[in-house]
């Protein structure tokens, strides 16, 4: 009999001190690996777990208790590390705290980044009650789609009905995806069929399929949550010959149908096909000039609302005002932009920033954590650990419902960073999303 | 005060939230009509999307809001509402204890809910539909089933389809809120017959007064014949009393009992039980506002087939257009020009926007908003 998969998460809870860093190492091994991760992911995960105590046991004070729990997600394996900080402390948590730019082998010293080095997603960011949590993720490894072979694509179907599609329906419509579109339009993860099947199974993706009266796969649309505010969608992906504007219509409905009545406020497709019938979404990135090297991506981002907008107060950098003006006038979102800045009162020193880097993509996302005089040249060694890290695309996620936030953009626009697009309602209030130039 | 991090670990609300809620996201509703205003910089607001009677109240039950005596406010009111279940049964030929009055439909939705349902129970209705049956469902920790409409009517077939042992309610709107599609009364009794009393059928008719095909069922009628049926109906629309919050449902007397034990009493404020006293059975206000509601309804269709817009237009004071824009972006652009519609994404209507009737001007506005919104997307 097959044992069944354990999916509760694993506490442990010990004193933050050297002489029990092998021991949460050892935790997460065995625990990595009782939550179904090989031999060399669990491995990977408890180096990079006894980097972060190390670190930790260094930075905090001797008698703080840290958790570290473990826990499986639907494709991955996730230990997260939190423990209280006391606000002098928060700066040693920036990725650069330890950091010389010019000394590589500074570099190779520094616990948290080569916790980020050994992992596929590294976070760490502030929860309720002063706890810092960080978390490594390690994934499960699938194998990659084989494109030796080809399926063909079925004719008009006359008649067809939408299903949630099974595991074998799942590989199937990857398969035609993979054959039918560019890479541009095709998020990583459907490459990987294994894992999306996963995935689906665990719920981070659903899958609506149109199938034939013959049982003819004629197109399909996924979603996936962002949080809890916020869903993204793929396609729809229509793989008869001559397109099928209803089939889109049909798919984008029940997309919708299923998101409706949920906690969605926002429906997101980053990577729309030219099977998206028009009127369902809107633009979501104002027209600008190429923003990156990367042209095989020539669409842009749409979004809906799901609920009737209201308005809300947003807080701003009197430098990104007129952008956001634009942008809000462009959306017809209501917003209150309120200027934010400093007035000659006192602050913090240092600023925290997190940073949550994926290797497979090679996109760091930044995010503000805290406040401090410091924070322009916090950015600037950030960008430069990440440029070292091989990072193409640096983000940097700026709350506009956080008054303090604000405090960051000076410090961003002199870097060559600049306001790329807004996501409405992804944080507390919208999300301004800066990236930096290619150039800069 | 700052919670201290000891403190906030033994909290750990989390870990008594039910997983059912923790699903489950509140609902926000909109914001006061001043401060929607100033968001959407417009100096008027016309209100097309709640269904709301443009004519006001009835002129007796406007009578006792202007001269309700304040110290009336420092006594509780009737806890059951007496005299307005008496006035109930005398005008619809039923026993006063046939009728449960909430603080709107929506609380005796809940009533009925809680009185039937156990864990593991469900409740079936359609997808696309007056929303609460759904919700108070899902939040009670109970399966809403949803069966999807049929040319923009519930499906009656699909209903009974979704039967189990498990199932205690079938909710059905009639009309149906946002379609405007009714089952006739011989439909409804077929369904009534079918279901042969193993669950409780509840009948919303929430709109029944504006109703004026004969085939259209009266639902209170129905109750001798079938003690499973349980009717709501509200003073919120057809009787202008939305603000007052009062509805009430009515039902067999051993099912209406079974309900009150889960009834909140004294829930329903003495002036909205006075108003609903004096408002019930106003024909005139019903022939008036069943006036208003055709001449809008003729006005509106004509100049949505004009800008070759599909609409579905039924009974009810309401009907609903096929966009070609999202709903809810045709929603922040109305509101621009002071006109307020419902999107119905929420309804799983993408799309589709839903118009309240009202008079003339407000009527005439929203074609013009409407006119301008499609003529800048093009």
């Amino acid at each position: 009999m097959t044992p069944q998969k354990e999916n509760r998460p694993i506490v442990m809870k010990m004193p933050v001190a050297e002489a029990f860093i092998f021991l949460a190492a050892a935790f997460v091994n065995h625990a990595a690996k009782g939550l179904g991760l090989d031999e060399e992911g669990a491995d990977a995960l408890s180096l990079a777990t006894e980097e972060v105590i190390a670190y930790l046991a260094r930075m905090a004070h001797a008698e703080q208790d840290v958790e570290i729990c473990c826990s499986a997600g639907s494709c991955f394996i996730e230990a997260k590390i939190s423990l209280p900080v006391r606000e002098l402390q928060l700066h040693a948590f920036n990725m650069t705290a330890t950091v010389n730019a010019d000394d590589e082998a500074g570099l190779d010293q520094m616990g948290l980044l080569i916790a980020s080095r050994m992992t596929d997603r590294f976070r760490i960011a502030r929860s309720a009650g002063q706890r810092l949590v960080l978390t490594l993720v390690k994934e499960f490894q699938y194998p990659e789609i084989k494109r030796d072979t080809s399926s063909q694509a079925p004719g008009k179907l006359g008649q067809y009905t939408l299903q949630a599609a099974d595991a074998a329906h799942i590989k199937w419509f990857l398969r035609l995806v993979n054959q039918y579109y560019p890479d541009a339009l095709i998020p990583l993860d459907f490459r990987y069929p294994g894992k999306v099947v996963d995935m689906a199974a665990g719920g981070d993706y659903q899958i609506l399929t149109a199938n034939g009266a013959a049982g003819e796969l004629g197109g399909g649309i996924a979603w996936r949550w962002e949080g809890r505010k916020t869903v993204e969608l793929y396609g729809p992906y229509i793989f008869q010959e001559h397109s099928d504007p209803q089939m889109a219509c049909d798919l984008m409905d029940m997309c919708i149908g299923h998101v409706a009545r949920t906690s969605a406020l926002t429906l997101i497709n980053r990577r729309p096909t030219p099977d998206l019938p028009e009127g369902y979404l809107e633009a979501l990135e104002p027209k600008r000039d190429k923003i990156s090297t990367d042209d095989s991506d020539p669409a842009r981002a749409r979004f809906r609302m799901m609920v009737e907008e209201t308005g809300e107060v947003v807080w701003a950098h009197p430098d990104v005002v007129d952008f956001l003006q634009s942008e809000y006038r462009r959306l017809v979102f209501p917003r209150d932009i309120q200027a934010s800045g400093s007035d000659g009162e006192a602050g913090e020193p240092f600023s925290v920033l997190s940073a949550e880097i994926d290797r497979r993509l090679a996109v760091a996302t930044l995010r503000p954590i805290w406040p401090g005089g410091d924070s322009a040249e916090n950015l600037a060694a950030h960008v430069e650990l990440l440029r070292r890290e091989a990072m193409a695309t640096i983000l940097f996620e700026m709350d506009l419902g956080q008054a303090w936030q604000a405090g960051f953009t000076p410090g961003l626009i002199a870097l060559g960073f600049f306001p790329r697009m807004i996501l409405p309602h992804a944080g507390s209030a919208d999300l301004l999303i800066f990236q930096l130039r290619t150039d800069a | 005060m700052k919670m201290n991090d000891e403190c906030r670990d033994k909290m750990a609300i989390d870990r008594l939230v039910p997983d059912h809620i923790k699903c489950f996201e509140a609902y926000i509703p909109s914001k006061p009509d001043d401060v929607l205003m100033k968001m959407a910089g417009c100096s008027r607001l016309l209100r097309l999307n709640n269904n709301e009677n443009p004519l006001g109240p009835p002129p007796a039950a406007r009578k006792i809001i202007e001269s309700y005596p304040p110290p009336r406010a420092s006594v509780y009111p009737s806890g059951d509402a007496y005299h307005l279940r008496c006035k109930l049964a005398g005008r619809f030929g039923l026993h006063p204890d046939q009728f449960l009055v909430g603080n709107g439909a929506n609380e005796v939705i809940a009533f009925v809910i809680k009185a039937f349902c156990q864990e593991g129970d469900n409740i079936v209705t359609a997808d696309k539909t007056f929303a609460v049956y759904e919700w108070v469902a899902t939040f009670s920790g109970f399966e809403a089933r949803l069966v999807p409409l049929k040319d923009f009517a519930f499906d009656d077939a699909g209903m009974l389809a979704r039967i189990d042992d498990r199932t205690k309610i079938l909710f059905v709107c009639n009309p149906n809120n946002p379609t405007g599609t009714y089952w006739s009364e011989e439909r409804l009794r077929r369904f009534l017959d079918r279901v042969a009393g193993r669950q409780i059928v509840v009948v919303d008719e929430a709109y029944c007064e504006f109703v004026e095909k004969p085939d259209f069922p009266d639902g209170l009628r129905l109750i001798a014949e079938y003690p499973n049926l349980v009717v709501f109906r509200t003073f919120s629309k057809m009787y202008a009393l939305a603000g007052l919050r009062i509805g009430y449902l009515a039902g067999d007397r051993d099912v209406v009992d079974i309900v009150r034990r889960t009834c909140v009493v004294y829930s329903v404020n003495g002036l909205a039980q006075e108003a609903a006293l004096k408002a019930l059975g106003d024909q005139e206000h019903i022939l008036a506002t069943r006036a208003l509601v055709r001449d809008a309804k003729r006005m509106l269709t004509r100049e949505l087939d004009h800008l070759g817009l599909t609409y579905v237009s039924g009974e009810g004071n309401f009907l609903m257009v096929r966009l070609p824009m999202s709903d809810t972006l045709a929603y922040r652009k109305l509101m621009t020009h002071g006109v307020m519609v419902r999107s119905m994404a929420g309804f799983r209507f993408p799309n589709w926007i839903r118009i309240t009737m009202a008079l003339p001007d407000a009527m005439n506005a929203f074609v013009e908003a409407l006119a301008e919104m499609l003529h800048h997307d093009r």
